[in-house]
């Protein structure tokens, strides 16, 4: 959450804006810049010193905002993002892989030497970390920003709120709140489907049930995620690999996601097993 | 809620045949009015805009279970046959979004008109009736009630249809809210398989139904039609015995089934977000980049999430989700009934079909206050009358944002500022000790800040800094204005002690509000026997009016004791709690009326040492903190037991409070 | 023995143990030492053996313990006050107690109101009640400050 005075200190001048990334696909970037006209506004409003999508500049701070994309997956990220973190007054983190570890963080319930050798044909090559993790689990996160990809909404609403030094408006409330609040019909008791609406944080607009899907669970375990409870109701009649899979998504290695995933025998799929590949590089 | 029907008689009813209901559709707009009714969307049936009979849901009916809805064909030409909708009347009534305020041209908050479409809510049901009944009554109750509901209710015409079918899920037997119509309706409409019975019940349908042209219904299709609804009640039976329900559920906040209920309930806020008489909103705030202006807007909220029982300084009331659950079953079954008079659940069996994990009400009703062990009643004490000081308080239009100059801004601690406020508002000047205001700046959130001082031409107030909008509040310079909605609340009834003995215990910010009452008893001193005057704080840095208190110490007709919670060695006075400066006095309490503001924890502690010196808990006043969004008892967040802390309070007797001042949760 | 009690300190001791027997009174008394503390005498110190169990009749002390460079004040106590209730324990003080005043104490030896309390199951009782008061209320004075440690912020 957003600190109480953070905002309000950084309102006196023109704050010190940056973007960076780690491990991630760059979309949660680009949804800043799909802000379009807010953004030149924003940018009236502020110095963006570090935007890698952006602009070719690089800038090792000091950052009031600093945006980060992505997860720790590598020796040389999990040293630069303390450096930054020492740079920075207000941290926060954008979508699913900075704050969970992202869909790569499946990796972490497999055996990573075999997970590079199926991927790479020179493992020895890249140095990577055997698990990818998120930003908290390295440095201290002032704010969160969720979703895969970030919500243009949730952005312009955080950042309009700093630059106002109010509280941003960033509930931390079901995906079924905003469900109900449009009059989307709950796709869970009318089709049976799978929906993780219930256990994840809102802030999407409820974008899947909108369109009669599932909520795949993008935007993470709210507060109270009671994971445990919904998957208990959803093995009624699904198999246990059906509910591990629910969960083995974006987010699944945020920890009220990752027990029901352990409680139902670890993620599903073809990462299941340390599966070689055949050829000469083998 | 009366469950009698109204008896139909042949003469009083019309016939309406089938083939004849767009006529029904063209008199309602040609009334004005857009037609809100059933119809299929999205794999079951809900409540929008009808522009033509085809629109309704015909041949289809609703099978209901826990965590499940089907719709199913019948192959029926009836139109009402579906069962309920999955949304709600109040998504029309009482809508999920409203705008509240805005910034006017002089950058100042005003309050946002309301702005009503005329509308004919089609296919009511008997529940659906009770349920709009029992959320009117509570947003048209409050000093001046919900000004969008008032017209949005004022601008509907509601036609209701009596249940021919029932669901698993429905239980308005045991509530008694149906399935008979019973009243609030314009129209009520019964559906047999040629047509539809029908009354008017007010002037207004008796226009609508005047123009239909039909002929009288016959003694034969009236018998039809109550045979129906007679049908449907004994279909449903009487699945949840709710004699003495109230008193049972009452009895038991340390149930286990509370912790157990919470390893199912997800806490999703589907429940309360479909159920017809849940009425709680919260107020969201945005702004310009700049923060010159902004807007609020209220927005449907509920007891299940974790923000709504939030408070200054991120403190939480209902941190656990058993808190929560406790909260909206008790509030719906039993303090409701202690509140409004009336039942909070219409039996519409809503929360149980739209669960996601199919917990149902009734089931846990049983388990948690079961029939038969039903034990002695706890009655609460019985609610205190609005306004309880015999100065009859200023009438205040809630609504209405006054501007007020800033004349001074003093420093009283690293995080605590006094403003004083300049404004010629009469409501205002005529603030009493205890009451609040309701502080807005654009683009800010809207805290309530209790009023610290009353002067003959303004007001102070002390504003502890404690998230954005205080720290705004408290960064206000002199020339600066604010916009003010207030006074709010009941005061401290200063009046009651006079004659007697006066005790004042402050725990650190809680001597803000109860500053004006040292203010009135000095001015009437000669009104009351001994005065003594407790004030705790956390350390000698953070205590508040430090050279008024020394001034009164120095008085021969008060008793003036501080203390700190840690000293420091330039400290030289007491060290410890507030409790500790009365534990060991000289004095009794029987003669004594004490005022009490501090965290809630250091008031539970002042209460109980009190009694212990004899103050009766009907004399000993405390003021409680909550989450108040609306100040005036209609957004449903301060509701405690059977109160609403903004409007009943926030000054409460420790007696009228009973159990909920010193149950975690609540 | 009797005719050696002082009336006083008898007085005292009701005074300071309300639940007492009247007939208990007397044996209490007997091994009481009405003691006159200037400011800034010890009456304990923290680590030490517990000498006393004391009541305050006059004046204020403190409860202090060492922390840091100064003595840290816990708690100021007042008349009615009791302090020293390890004595009827393993016997080794957990803070310092100084009088801050010139002040009035009555104080009892720990080997004599131990063996008060073995003998006389009214003394026991009364002296017991008296000190777990002392100790609940210490505790609830704990606790709301652990509130304050760990809680948010209280009011606005």
């Amino acid at each position: 959450m957003l600190t109480a005075s953070t905002p309000l200190q950084i309102t006196r001048r023109r704050p010190r804006i940056g973007v960076v990334k780690f491990a991630s696909c760059d979309g949660c970037q680009l949804t800043l810049l799909d802000l379009e006209d807010d953004l030149l506004a924003i940018a009236d409003r502020v110095d963006i010193v570090e935007f890698a999508e952006a602009t070719s500049k690089r800038s090792s701070g000091p950052f009031d905002i600093l945006f980060v994309e992505g997860s720790i997956s590598t020796p040389e990220q999990a040293d630069e993002i303390v450096h930054l973190r020492a740079a920075t007054t207000t941290l926060v983190t954008i979508g699913a892989c900075a704050t969970a570890g992202g869909i790569q963080a499946l990796r972490n319930w497999a055996d990573h030497d075999a997970v590079r050798s199926l991927v790479y044909p020179h493992p020895e090559y890249v140095e990577s970390l055997a698990t990818a993790t998120p930003i908290a689990d390295h440095v201290a996160v002032d704010a969160e920003l969720r979703g895969c990809p970030i919500s243009p909404d949730q952005l312009r609403e955080f950042v309009t709120a700093v630059l106002a030094g109010r509280r941003a408006n960033l509930p931390d409330e079901a995906v079924c709140a905003e469900c109900k609040r449009r009059g989307v019909v709950c796709v869970a008791v009318v089709d049976g489907m799978t929906c993780l609406g219930p256990v994840t944080r809102s802030g999407c607009g409820a974008l899947c049930p909108a369109y009669g899907r599932g909520c795949y669970g993008c935007f993470g375990p709210r507060e109270a995620a009671n994971g445990a409870g919904l998957a208990t109701w959803l093995e009624r009649d699904r198999s246990p690999s059906d509910v591990a899979r629910a969960f083995a998504l974006f987010d699944a290695w945020s920890p009220p996601f990752r027990r029901v995933i352990d409680a139902n025998g670890g993620p599903p799929g073809p990462i299941d097993g340390p599966a070689r590949r055949e050829g000469p590089d083998a | 809620m009366t469950t009698n029907a109204i008896l139909p008689t042949e003469t009083e009813q019309a016939f309406l045949p089938r083939e004849r209901l767009p006529s029904l559709l063209e008199a309602l707009r040609r009334d004005g009015r857009t037609i809100i009714g059933p119809m299929v969307r999205e794999g079951a049936v809900v409540y929008d805009e009808i522009r033509d009979t085809s629109d309704l849901p015909i041949g289809w009916r609703s099978d209901t279970a826990p965590g499940r809805y089907r719709l199913e064909e019948t192959g029926s030409a009836r139109a009402f046959d579906y069962g309920l909708g999955v949304s709600t009347w109040k998504r029309f009534a009482h809508p999920p979004r409203v705008p509240l305020t805005t910034t006017d041209p002089d950058g100042m908050v005003a309050a946002v008109e309301p702005d009503v479409p005329r509308v004919a809510y089609l296919g009511v049901r008997g529940c659906e009736l009770a349920a709009l009944g029992i959320q009117e009554r509570i947003l048209r109750a409050g000093p001046a009630g919900d000004a969008d509901h008032v017209a949005r209710r004022d601008a509907a015409l509601v036609v209701a249809v009596e249940c021919a079918v029932a669901m698993s899920t429905c239980f308005c037997t045991s509530t008694e809210t149906g399935p008979e119509v019973a009243d609030g309706a314009d129209i009520v409409l019964a559906e047999l398989d040629d047509g539809f019975t029908v009354r008017a019940i007010t002037p207004a349908g008796e226009r609508i139904v005047g123009q239909l042209g039909c002929n009288g219904a016959t003694r034969a299709q009236v018998g039809a039609a109550a045979h129906q609804v007679a049908a449907v009640r004994s279909w449903i039976g009487y699945p949840l015995p709710t004699d003495g329900l109230a008193e049972r559920l009452r009895a038991v906040p340390d149930h286990p089934r509370w912790d157990e209920i919470a390893e199912r309930c997800l806490a999703c806020t589907n429940c309360t977000l479909v159920c017809p008489t849940c009425f709680c909103t919260s107020v969201a705030v945005s702004s310009d980049l700049d923060g010159t202006t902004g807007a609020t807007e209220r927005v449907w909220d509920s007891c299940f999430t974790l923000g709504f029982g939030r408070v200054a300084g991120d403190a939480n009331f209902r941190p656990r989700v058993a808190d929560r659950y406790r909260q909206w079953l008790t509030h719906k079954f039993s303090s409701w009934w202690d509140q409004f008079g009336s039942t909070g659940c219409v039996g519409c069996g809503r929360c149980i079909t739209w669960c996601p994990v199919g917990i149902d009400v009734r089931e846990e009703l049983i388990a948690i206050a079961p029939p038969g062990a039903a034990p002695a009643p706890i009655p609460w004490p019985p609610a205190p009358p609005l306004g309880h000081a015999p100065t009859p308080l200023a009438t205040v239009d809630p609504a209405r944002y006054v501007a007020v100059g800033v004349s001074g801004a003093r420093r009283e601690t690293a995080d605590t500022m006094t403003l004083a406020l300049e404004t010629d508002d009469p409501a205002l000047l005529a603030s009493r000790p205890g009451q609040f205001v309701m502080v807005a700046r654009p683009a800010q959130a809207v805290p309530p800040i209790s009023i610290s001082r009353i002067r003959p031409a303004g007001l102070d107030l002390t504003i502890r800094d404690v998230g954005p909008a205080t720290a705004a509040l408290a960064q206000s310079q002199p020339g600066d204005r604010l916009s003010l909605r207030g006074p709010l609340g009941r005061p401290w009834p200063i009046d009651g002690a006079f004659g007697g003995d006066i005790a004042i215990v402050a725990g650190g910010i809680g001597l803000a509000p109860l500053r004006p009452v040292i203010d009135e008893v000095l001015r009437e001193r000669h009104r009351f026997g001994a005065v003594r005057i407790y004030v705790g704080a956390r350390t000698p840095r953070d205590r508040l009016f430090v050279a008024e208190l020394t001034g009164l110490r120095g008085r021969i007709d008060l008793e003036v004791e501080e203390i700190v919670d840690r000293g420091g060695p330039e400290w030289l006075g007491r060290v410890g709690v507030v409790t500790q400066l009365f534990e060991h006095a000289a004095w009794t309490g029987e003669h004594t009326t004490a005022f009490v503001c501090g965290p809630d924890r250091m008031m539970q502690a002042a209460a109980r040492t009190l009694a212990s010196r004899g103050v009766a808990p009907e004399r000993t006043w405390v003021t409680l903190e909550r989450n108040m969004a609306c100040g005036v008892g209609l957004c449903g967040h301060c509701q405690l037991g059977p109160y609403f802390v903004c409007r009943d309070g926030p000054v409460f007797s420790v007696a009228e409070l009973g159990d909920t001042f010193t149950v975690e949760g609540r | 023995m009797n005719h050696r009690v002082d009336p006083e300190i008898v007085d005292l001791v009701g005074r300071m143990l309300p639940h007492l027997p009247a007939t208990s009174r007397r044996t209490l008394a007997a091994i009481g030492h009405d003691e006159r503390p200037s400011a800034g005498v010890y009456l304990m110190r923290q680590g030490r053996p517990t000498l006393d169990t004391g009541f305050i009749i006059e004046g204020r002390v403190a409860v202090r313990d060492h922390i840091g460079p100064d003595d840290v004040t816990l708690m100021t106590l007042e008349p009615g006050d009791v302090f020293g209730w390890s004595a009827v324990l393993d016997g080794i003080s957990t803070a310092s107690i100084v009088a801050l005043d010139d002040a009035r104490v009555l104080l009892f030896e720990r080997a004599g109101l131990l063996s008060a309390i073995e003998g006389d199951k009214g003394i026991a009782a009364a002296v017991y009640h008296r000190l777990l008061e002392a100790v609940a209320s210490r505790l609830d004075a704990t606790r709301l400050l652990m509130r304050d440690v760990y809680g948010p912020g209280n009011r606005a």
